[in-house]
């Protein structure tokens, strides 16, 4: 029982690590994919 | 030991020479602008006007009846501290992250400093698209359960939130390098010694790693503090000070006395106000510092 809720601690541990990753990458990717767009389009509606 | 006499003071004296290019570069970089800006807050130019006649301290007074320059502080306020809280928080989850529950993940701390090295203009102009409810994949996401995102950027706090959430993207790294330094200064002896008298990692973290990590998180918040007091690209390029004036910081609300309004004087000194803010701030951060060193 003891192991299986360490395991389930480092399970949470990993998730908030890979949400922070998340949060400090996704901006970055998008970026990338707005610097594909023209300057002069650069704020008109994607979606 | 005798023919060593006579040695020192002459070393003493060239160490001292030695100092003068810097206290020079200080004095011409730091100083000398500090006491321009200084002088200039006592006097009442204007960009269009000119030079007046009047030298005193009616900019200080004004500054005390103007409604504007004492919301901009309240904003300023509100943007440090929730950016301060929110930055190294996320720091120190980070490097606690990286060290303790996942320290397979060498290569990831690369990674996680990328924010920390792009140009305020950029990190302002990605999330000015990401807050754009047109634009942003956020709202594009959330469209597709039928769940409305508020569009942040055009309501009060929400242009708070919006400034803070981009300054704390790009500002974490920071506090993450030096508590991650901190960390390994730690000895790994002390979480032994602790887990063999039967203490839980939870434990360990809140009575020993944190209390040890204390004096880092001080001087890395104040660090932050000052930084922020200086928000000036993420609220020119993402608000504009808008809405209303709901983001307008008091360094902002400086640069548009000075440069729309041309009240360079008046500017001057709300600027003179910031310096001498922080420098309390400063003052009474290290003595609390100095105190925990100390202790």
């Amino acid at each position: 029982m003891r192991k299986r809720d360490m395991s389930l601690r480092q399970v949470a541990g990993v998730t908030m690590m890979l949400v922070f990753l998340a949060f400090t990458f996704l901006p970055i990717i998008w970026a990338f994919i707005l610097s594909f767009r023209p300057t002069s389009h650069l704020f008109e509606p994607i979606w | 030991m005798q023919q060593f006499q006579g040695v020192q003071p002459v070393f003493q004296s060239n160490f001292n020479k030695m100092l003068y290019p810097a206290v020079i570069a200080v004095g011409i970089f730091a100083i000398v602008p500090l006491m321009g800006m200084l002088a200039l807050s006592f006097t009442d130019f204007h960009l269009i006007k000119g030079w007046g006649r009047s030298f005193g301290i009616e900019n200080f007074v004004k500054m005390t009846q103007d409604r504007k320059f004492i919301g901009s502080i309240s904003v300023m306020l509100m943007l440090s501290l929730f950016g301060v809280f929110f930055q190294v928080t996320l720091g120190t989850l980070i490097a606690v992250g990286l060290e303790k529950i996942v320290p397979k993940w060498r290569f990831m701390r690369g990674i996680f400093v990328v924010p920390f090295v792009v140009p305020a203009v950029a990190v302002a102009l990605i999330w000015l698209s990401l807050f754009t409810p047109t634009l942003s994949p956020i709202n594009a996401f959330f469209d597709i359960f039928g769940i409305q995102v508020p569009s942040f950027l055009t309501t009060q706090y929400g242009a708070i939130a919006a400034i803070v959430i981009a300054d704390t993207w790009a500002s974490y790294p920071f506090v993450m390098l030096l508590i991650l330094a901190a960390l390994q200064g730690i000895s790994g002896d002390l979480d032994e010694a602790a887990s063999i008298d039967g203490a839980t990692k939870m434990q360990i973290f809140w009575r020993i790693t944190l209390p040890l990590l204390k004096p880092a998180l001080l001087m890395v918040a104040l660090f932050r503090f000052i930084e922020t007091l200086k928000h000036f690209p993420l609220i020119f390029v993402m608000t504009n000070g808008g809405p209303g004036r709901s983001t307008q910081a008091t360094n902002y609300y400086a640069y548009i006395q000075t440069f729309q309004s041309s009240n360079v004087s008046y500017g001057a000194a709300i600027a003179v106000f910031l310096f001498i803010f922080a420098g309390v701030i400063s003052f009474y951060v290290a003595k609390a510092n100095a105190r925990l060193t100390d202790a």
